[in-house]
């Protein structure tokens, strides 16, 4: 029995190392780097200058405080929210490949940019506002259905694959009608961080911050959904509310990204994968790691497409998407090797 | 005290529970039987409050149905047929069973840390502390989240086939800590497919018989009926050189 206890007491109840420190720095240093970096390069002083809008600095302060600031901010504001929504919608249908394309966010908000194209095409500046009210819209509707039928796992997945599936058919309907269209919705299709002003960033931020605070504060009960429903509702959790409530937050961060970034693709599927192997699969731990990863990698894509082809810009969705489907097979690759250790 | 009075679920236009009716004394170890369908994990999910149901489940003489959902976790705990295997150690799983409890941070109190200890060293999960759930075998799986309902630190413990997986020594063991329970305040309701086992360890016996109760009682009064034989078509024997009382029944 002695031997017990101390064994007892040499574990943790949690495991996880502190990792916080050197993820904030990674991502401090990105950001950094994402302001110095582009078609005109800044040294660390010009770029010190251009912040504090000192005399002689005046083309550094229009470049920082115009263009790679807010950029900058929208990349980490990009990074923040995918990866919380892919945290979430991991968590809550129990499937490891879901992420904001399937709840129906991306082919909403792209059905309602379109239709805005097709009938309104003279109120282009409001083409953010559609993404955000068809993305959500879209979510609000898998939701009701969901919730309609049992709001299961499985129900609310099958839900998001329908809705995607009318939407899309709907996107390809719209873009045989005028060709003009199409063109314009390709360059939001693929995701990008150009022209993004920080006032269009306001609403995002806020909603952002509020759905990660919400999440943050559910991240213990939102863990007990991996032990099943039947065991998180025998341990207190209010199933049916907690899945919703997720669901809204979700498609809420994944919506605020889509106005202001495009559909931007693979990081609300990467980010949380990423997280586990880091944080482990502890939601609250997993949604603090993914909240440092995601901007991270949303800096660093956005980096790269700025400056490999510079003056030619690659969208980040492009860079997104080169990178993290490779990385990501590694990963899968990685899992099956530990999966046959075991 | 548990008390169930007529209970009934109608599903999808089929009755898998009718006008079932009994109560679970304080400090009794109940072995729920029946034959496959008869509305054993049905029972156990309506107390769960997982599925609807028409009737009436109380504890204590408050409906479970008007209960917070953590206020009936803290009273009852209950672990379901089917357990998946999610990336935690042991250790890990068994601190989930403090969830009802924890405060608005989520931390762990001293008095949360020694429940979690203590329903390690009671499940001999110990020296598995550490161990990942996916490593483990079926039976030790089985021994972790009895560990995690026993952290959950509830008056009343309804398990679904918590035997299920284990070796014959270990199926024993798990039996004899589950009586043990009911001289530390516990009510257990079990439910168990081996005849044999529920009419040596329990000390009352529930029998299930096409969706509805046809004995609630004393393992005793179920013997001298002869309930288990007319439901289930068996014969009790005697083993030779058996000194502890132990009940058989074969098909």
């Amino acid at each position: 029995m002695k031997n017990q206890t101390a064994e007892i007491k040499a574990q943790p109840l949690h495991s996880g190392k502190r990792r916080i420190p050197v993820m904030a720095c990674l991502l401090l240093g990105t950001f950094v780097l994402s302001c110095t970096c582009g078609s005109v390069r800044l040294s660390f002083t010009q770029l010190i200058d251009g912040v504090l809008w000192r005399d002689g600095a005046e083309n550094a302060s229009v470049i920082f405080y115009y263009l790679r600031l807010p950029r900058a901010v929208a990349a980490v504001l990009a990074g923040i929210g995918l990866s919380v929504s892919g945290v979430l919608l991991q968590s809550v249908t129990g499937n490891a490949l879901a992420s904001p394309n399937i709840i129906g966010v991306n082919s909403g908000a792209g059905f309602c940019c379109i239709l805005l194209l097709s009938f309104f095409p003279a109120a282009a500046a409001a083409l953010p506002l559609a993404a955000f009210a068809g993305a959500f819209g879209t979510t609000l509707l898998i939701v009701a259905i969901a919730q309609r039928i049992s709001a299961s796992k499985g129900t609310v997945i099958l839900a998001g694959i329908a809705c995607t599936s009318v939407l899309s058919a709907g996107i390809s309907f719209l873009s045989l009608l005028d060709t003009d269209v199409l063109a314009s919705y390709n360059a939001f299709s693929v995701g990008g961080l150009s022209g993004v002003k920080m006032e269009q960033l306001l609403l995002p931020a806020i909603l952002i911050a509020v759905c990660l605070t919400v999440s943050l504060v559910l991240a213990r009960r939102i863990h007990l959904l991996c032990l099943g429903d039947a065991l998180a509702q025998a341990l207190g959790v209010r199933i049916r509310a907690l899945r919703l409530v997720c669901l809204i937050c979700a498609s809420a961060c994944a919506a605020a990204v889509v106005s202001f970034a495009g559909l931007l693709g693979f990081v609300g599927l990467v980010v949380p994968h990423i997280a586990r192997r880091l944080a482990g699969p502890a939601t609250g731990p997993l949604l603090v790691t993914s909240v440092f990863v995601g901007p991270t990698l949303v800096l660093l894509a956005d980096l790269l497409g700025r400056v490999l082809l510079a003056p030619t810009e690659i969208p980040v969705g492009v860079v997104m998407a080169l990178v993290g489907a490779p990385f990501f097979f590694f990963l899968l690759l990685k899992r099956r090797e530990a999966d046959a250790e075991m | 005290m548990l008390k169930c009075d007529g209970l009934g679920v109608t599903l999808g236009g089929q009755i898998l529970l009718e006008n079932v009716s009994f109560e679970l004394p304080p400090r009794t170890f109940t072995a729920l039987i029946g034959k496959n369908g008869s509305g054993k994990s049905t029972l156990a999910a309506c107390i769960r409050q997982q599925i609807p149901y028409t009737g009436n489940l109380s504890l204590e003489g408050a409906s479970l149905r008007e209960l917070a959902p953590r206020q009936r976790a803290c009273r009852i705990a209950s672990l379901p047929q089917t357990l998946p295997a999610p990336d935690l150690t042991v250790r890990e799983l068994a601190g989930l069973g403090r969830s009802p409890y924890l405060g608005l941070n989520r931390r762990f109190s001293a008095q949360d840390r020694a429940a979690v200890d203590n329903a390690l060293r009671r499940t001999e999960m110990v020296s598995f502390a550490s161990r990942r759930l996916p490593t483990l075998s079926g039976g030790e799986r089985q021994r972790a989240y009895l560990a995690m309902m026993l952290a959950q630190d509830a008056d009343v413990l309804v398990l679904d086939e918590p035997t299920a997986y284990m070796d014959i020594h270990a199926e024993a063991e798990c039996l004899r800590m589950m009586r043990a329970l009911t001289s530390e305040g516990k009510t257990l309701m079990v439910i168990l497919h081996n005849l044999s086992l529920a009419a040596t360890y329990a000390d009352r016996l529930l029998v299930l018989d096409r969706h509805t109760c046809v004995f609630a009682g004393t393992r005793e009064e179920c013997m001298r009926r002869g309930v288990i034989e007319s439901v289930f078509n068996v014969r009790r024997v005697s083993a030779p050189d058996d000194r502890d009382g132990n009940i058989l029944f074969l098909a």
